[in-house]
């Protein structure tokens, strides 16, 4: 039985690897358009308690290189306990700065914020931005062209994470380089399915045809999961624009990483069982045969892997344990150090040797995705933390959202 | 782009079995001659050991130590196999015959034993040991057990089978000693103990068998 199921997973891991092995050989870096004309764009950044880092996310996007009169930033303070919306007024006072709109509201979540500036909003492209961000001077110029069609219904860039200082957050830095290179890939394969808040760009038209962002949904903690998916439901192409980079903080300790991770996957659960109906669909192209699919596999497979790893280290610790009671002292007499040819005979080349291969596609991913980013690879503690270490975190993680969602628990995004 | 990745994990996966596969034939040479090693040296020193007796009208001048030695080396054998048959690294009908013709070694050396006790005088113990493979968790505890004794006394040599193992010579033996369930230990050729023995119990009994 255990040895099928290595079987089962080290050939699928294998086969997404390959795949994207293959996808990312045919990667050639974009050569952005230049913006020919400017369409008006509306940015909208939804706050809450966010009085630390307001200031900083408005300045960047104040500073956007991108003609003052096409553009309008809406800030809706959604019922912050703090003075985010004081503290801007008075900036944006001091600094003569008219284009900048707050809206102060009771709290309503972070769809609720989107759609009362979306209401509001006269640009012909509406941008979504965390009010823990910080956007690149040239983002909407380097974004806007790639809306060629109109069957581009939104557009995202690569998030780097801003000054990564602890393990943590170091971790973390590494999380979105390899993410970001994953989404080119899937870009490319027109798989993408997801407008993260680090900036995303919407046709304010399309979003206003199909609803809105979902606050009705009360169980909805990823509204930037679930818009995705509905654009993609209603043909809609998502694109990445590899050639723009904004920044965001990410939580800088293990506590706030756990549970924004805990909310996303119970909000991944929830919209993927909501668009369940594009899974294997033809019409979704390789996003429902191979995407959607894959990520509903590999969950499955996490929950498994977490069910058999537990099972193990159980099993294991008892061993150890009863070992240790019985030999007491004498338990280091028995270790012996074992030959290099002990070591070859006893892996089991058969089960084990594509999840060899499977590590070094991994760390070949790992490599070109800093490349691409145009960050500098190095194996350190935290690469190996990151690579080892975390993915059991994570499946511990998918555990808990899914026993949080069985439960079902209540929590809004924040 | 899917069949082109589907095509390669399936040979990468072939490659992977194909070493397995070779992999697989080393550890069967490999233990294969370790057992033909043990069995010509087992052989020797029977040889060896007749023609003393022979030649010295009966004198018992052989050399216990390498006995031991012989003891020994044909238990580090039975750890190998072992943790080929816990992995599962070896294909099943060439592993049984590997462990078959351990065990007819095992039994061999312990005629030997005997006949050298009854001959010169018993000095050294001698514990049959046996178990079962598959979540027998006290045959488990009764291994380590032995390993620490085995390790501690140089004079004493543990022969391991499998109770349950589908062979002539095994059934005699469980059948003589009236063994019915794992753990059992025969200490120096009569002492049977059924079930969990601790180390303490089988450290007095080796003593006590020593003074005597």
């Amino acid at each position: 039985m255990f040895e099928i199921y290595i079987w089962i997973i080290s050939f699928v891991s294998l086969y997404i690897s390959i795949f994207w092995i293959i996808i990312s050989s045919r990667l050639e870096k974009n050569q952005s358009n230049e913006l020919k004309e400017f369409p008006f764009v509306t940015v909208a950044v939804p706050a809450w308690n966010e009085e630390k880092t307001i200031i900083n996310t408005v300045k960047s996007l104040i500073q956007l290189d991108y003609p003052k009169d096409k553009i309008e930033i809406i800030v809706v303070d959604d019922g912050s306990k703090d003075d985010t919306s004081k503290i801007l007024k008075n900036f944006l006072k001091k600094e003569k700065i008219s284009y900048v709109k707050v809206i102060k509201q009771n709290n309503t979540g972070k769809a609720g914020a989107l759609n009362t500036a979306l209401k509001i909003a006269k640009g012909d492209y509406f941008g979504v931005f965390d009010a823990d961000s910080l956007a690149s001077e040239k983002s909407l110029k380097l974004m806007l062209p790639y809306f060629s069609n109109e069957k581009i219904g939104a557009v995202i860039s690569p998030i780097k994470v801003l000054n990564p200082r602890n393990t943590i957050e170091k971790i973390q830095r590494l999380e979105y380089i390899f993410s970001s290179f994953i989404r080119k890939l899937m870009s490319n394969v027109n798989t993408l399915h997801i407008t993260h808040g680090v900036l995303s760009l919407f046709r304010t038209g399309v979003i206003r045809k199909l609803g809105g962002f979902d606050s009705k949904f009360n169980r909805n903690l990823t509204e930037d999961f679930e818009i995705a998916l509905r654009l993609r439901k209603n043909d809609y192409q998502i694109l990445l624009c590899e050639e723009n980079v904004n920044y965001t903080k990410v939580p800088n300790n293990l506590k706030s990483l756990w549970f924004q991770r805990v909310r996303w996957f119970r909000g991944f659960m929830v919209n993927t069982l909501r668009y369940k109906g594009m899974v294997m669909r033809k019409r979704y192209g390789l996003l429902g045969r191979f995407q959607l699919p894959l990520e509903l596999l590999t969950v499955c497979v996490v929950f498994i892997s977490a069910g058999f790893m537990g099972y193990q280290v159980i099993i294991r610790l008892y061993n150890f344990f009863i070992k240790l009671s019985i030999l007491k002292i004498h338990f280091f007499d028995l270790f012996k150090i074992p030959t290099i040819k002990q070591v070859v005979l006893e892996i089991n080349f058969k089960l084990f040797f594509s999840f060899f291969v499977v590590l070094i596609a991994g760390i070949y991913l790992y490599i070109i995705a800093h490349r691409y980013v145009d960050e500098k690879w190095r194996f350190h503690l935290v690469s190996f933390i990151y690579l080892f270490l975390y993915p059991i975190i994570r499946s511990l993680q998918w555990v808990h959202a899914f026993i949080l969602e069985v439960l079902g628990a209540k929590e809004r995004w924040r | 782009m899917l069949v082109t990745a589907l095509i390669i994990t399936i040979a990468i996966f072939l490659i992977g079995f194909y070493l397995g596969y070779l992999l697989d034939n080393l550890r069967i040479d490999d233990a294969s001659q370790l057992l033909k090693k043990s069995e010509l040296d087992s052989e020797s020193f029977e040889i060896s050991e007749r023609f003393f007796y022979l030649f010295t009208k009966g004198e018992c001048s052989f050399d216990r130590l390498r006995l031991n030695e012989l003891g020994k080396q044909l238990a580090d054998m039975g750890r190998t196999l072992t943790v080929y048959d816990n992995k599962k690294l070896t294909r099943r009908q060439s592993y049984n015959d590997l462990k078959r013709k351990y065990f007819i070694s095992e039994l061999k050396f312990y005629n030997m034993n005997k006949e050298l006790d009854d001959k010169c005088g018993k000095k050294n113990s001698i514990i049959l040991f046996f178990y079962n493979v598959e979540g027998n968790e006290e045959s488990l505890r009764q291994g380590y057990v032995l390993d620490i004794l085995g390790k501690e006394y140089n004079d004493l040599s543990i022969l391991s089978f499998d109770k349950d193992f589908d062979d002539y010579s095994i059934k005699s033996l469980t059948s003589f000693y009236g063994v019915e369930k794992a753990p059992t230990i025969i200490i120096n050729y009569e002492n049977k103990y059924q079930g969990f023995v601790s180390e303490g119990e089988l450290r007095a009994v080796l003593n006590e068998n020593k003074t005597n």
